[in-house]
């Protein structure tokens, strides 16, 4: 390493919901200056939900993103529940989890086959790869069917489910409808098993950070219910605590707030965090699966958040079977209360990671101030901090494999700008008046 | 083939990405109409062989706003936009096409129709070009339906 200036300024192309772009120079061999610039869209939805009317939230928010519809639905119901002091109950509870273990089952299936293992496989993109590994497209592609057929049968339809409301359902499945759906999901969970041993043999970019890892703590492991947000190394708060544990700030490379703790520490939340954390809580198919590959923990390099997406994938199937075979349909899909001038909270665990939503309502039923904070806005600084981290590797390659080593990264997070192949260009300065990029 | 099924995609929390979904709401009873939003590659689940197919988006090709355009579907993974094709994490109906082909998946016959969008900012409400070609988008739907039934 020369200790000549570096300049890697990167420009994100994007057919996402976010736009992106970074920028990293290098001095004398370390990194002067670095920063990821994130457009982020929610922000607007937090403007947009005042002055309607609560029961209308599930259904606007929803269309925050189209892949994770049932994680805005979720955080949403679980505060505008809080704000109204309605308990859904058991048997609604356990729909929830239900329809959320498939939207884990296909946004992460979305995410290992289709977005993040082209990477690992040379290719520029799953069309290029489906035409040598037809199997693992098609694979990917089957288990998030399954996932959308689920999700259509609780929520009347596969994308922007239609029927999550504030209390419950409009409408809930009878338990013939799901048992149509259960030998899916039993073929599916040994898929996904499958999908774990090969996971863990693809090759992985030694990588390795010390992470303050975020996650939901309740009974069960993370997603659809918890009161307390557990933060590695520091402990448990309550989720009407959050706004005073996490602080957003604007940075001045970004359009998008960035999220850290209030001492300016970044952190995870994710695949990655829910199993540092809670483990001993995955379903013990799941479990298992985790012994035979051996992946030890904490994991704690994230390239390897493929496996344990590939892991959280069974749990879902496992769990999702459970689900249905001890289902009891509600006697009401829904319960009711009165509106009172409130304010309620509510996190869920989206498959990207903790998604808080904070409303104040008044006695008119009306939304008077939302705060939603997706996953993707708290990871953000922990992905600079990466992309930092990582540059004295950088330096060394040469530029093509560079732009795939940070793109890579990026992609373990699985964000909402990651989507788009070739989202990053990376232009680099090596002194002397020239310039290389594309 | 007498069994039409009209895709209609978009977001309507999105300024103009909704103009499809607020169009086909013009096309009337007596048609399979499937509201799909941003599906992704679950829109391949949608593609049936015993179905003809008319997929109505909207386009980002740095036209005229309000432009409507009609390509066959076997054609659509080789048009380009200006700019790609709205998607959920990378997958329009574009890319999604051209994963099927590289799939070897036969796609059914089919008319890709499009509305040029101007503005597509967090908010509901269409920008007044496009407002103002609506009802040439549900003429253009029309049409492609009466001709895949063999009108």
């Amino acid at each position: 390493m020369n200790d000549r200036e570096r300049t890697y300024k990167v420009d994100m192309l994007t057919r996402v919901e976010g736009e992106g772009r970074f920028h990293l120079r290098v001095e004398g061999g370390k990194v002067v200056d670095a920063g990821l610039s994130i457009f982020e869209a929610p922000r607007y939805f937090e403007a947009f939900l005042r002055g309607r009317s609560l029961h209308e939230v599930p259904d606007i928010v929803a269309r925050i993103c189209g892949i994770c519809p049932v994680a805005y639905q979720m955080s949403s119901v679980r505060a505008l529940e809080g704000a109204l002091g309605l308990d859904p109950g058991e048997e609604i509870r356990s729909l929830r989890r239900l329809l959320y273990c498939a939207e884990w089952i296909e946004s992460h299936a979305l995410h290992v086959f289709l977005l993040h293992a082209p990477d690992f496989l040379g290719y520029p993109s799953a069309v290029e790869m489906a035409a040598d590994h037809r199997e693992v497209v098609e694979c990917g592609l089957a288990l998030k069917k399954t996932g959308n057929s689920l999700i259509e049968i609780l929520g009347g339809r596969a994308v922007h489910p239609i029927s999550v409301r504030v209390g419950g359902f409009t409408k809930t499945p009878t338990t013939e409808e799901l048992l149509r759906v259960r030998p899916f999901l039993s073929t599916g969970l040994q898929e996904a098993l499958e999908t774990v041993r090969w996971a863990a043999t693809l090759p992985m970019p030694e990588f390795e950070q010390d992470y303050v890892f975020v996650a939901l703590d309740g009974e069960a492991y993370p997603l659809e219910w918890g009161d307390r947000v557990r933060i590695s190394g520091r402990g448990t708060y309550p989720v009407g605590e959050f706004e005073q544990i996490f602080q957003e700030e604007q940075v001045e490379h970004s359009n998008a707030l960035q999220c850290r703790l209030k001492d300016g520490t970044p952190y995870m939340t994710g695949p990655m965090a829910r199993l540092n954390l809670f483990h001993e809580k995955l379903h013990p198919i799941a479990a298992s699966a985790l012994e035979e590959v051996r992946l030890e923990l904490p994991v704690k390099n994230p390239y390897r958040s493929i496996v344990v997406r590939a892991i959280e994938i069974v749990h879902a199937f496992a769990e999702a079977l459970d689900l249905i075979d001890r289902y009891r349909r509600p006697p009401e899909p829904y319960v009711t209360g009165e509106p009172r001038d409130s304010v309620g909270f509510g996190a869920t665990e989206a498959p990207r990671g903790l998604l808080y939503h904070r409303y104040g309502i008044g006695g008119d039923g009306l939304v008077k101030d939302a705060r939603i904070v997706p996953p993707t806005s708290q990871n953000q600084a922990r992905i600079e901090a990466d992309l930092v981290s990582i540059a004295p590797q950088l330096i060394e390659l040469e530029h093509d494999e560079a732009t795939l080593r940070c793109e890579q990264l990026i992609r373990s997070y699985d964000p909402c700008i990651s989507c788009a192949t070739h989202f990053l260009r990376l232009d680099i300065d090596r002194g002397g008046g020239g310039t290389s990029g594309r | 083939m007498n069994r039409v099924r009209v895709i209609v995609l978009g977001n309507e929390s999105a300024g103009d990405d909704g103009a499809a979904l607020v169009a086909c709401r013009r096309l009337g009873a007596g048609l399979e109409i499937i509201r799909a939003g941003r599906p992704g590659t679950a829109l391949l689940d949608l593609l049936v062989p015993d179905a003809a197919t008319v997929i109505v988006d909207v386009t980002r090709g740095g036209g005229p706003p309000g432009r409507i355009t009609s390509v066959p579907l076997q054609d659509l993974p080789r048009v380009v936009f200006a700019r790609s094709q709205f998607s959920s994490h990378g997958f329009g109906p574009a890319e999604t096409l051209r994963l099927a082909e590289a799939l070897d998946r036969v796609l059914p016959p089919g008319v890709f129709v499009g509305i040029e969008g101007e503005r597509f900012e967090t908010g509901v409400g269409l920008s007044p070009s496009v407002e103002e070609n609506l009802e040439s988008l549900v003429a253009a739907v029309r049409e492609a339906v009466v001709r895949l039934m063999g009108g």
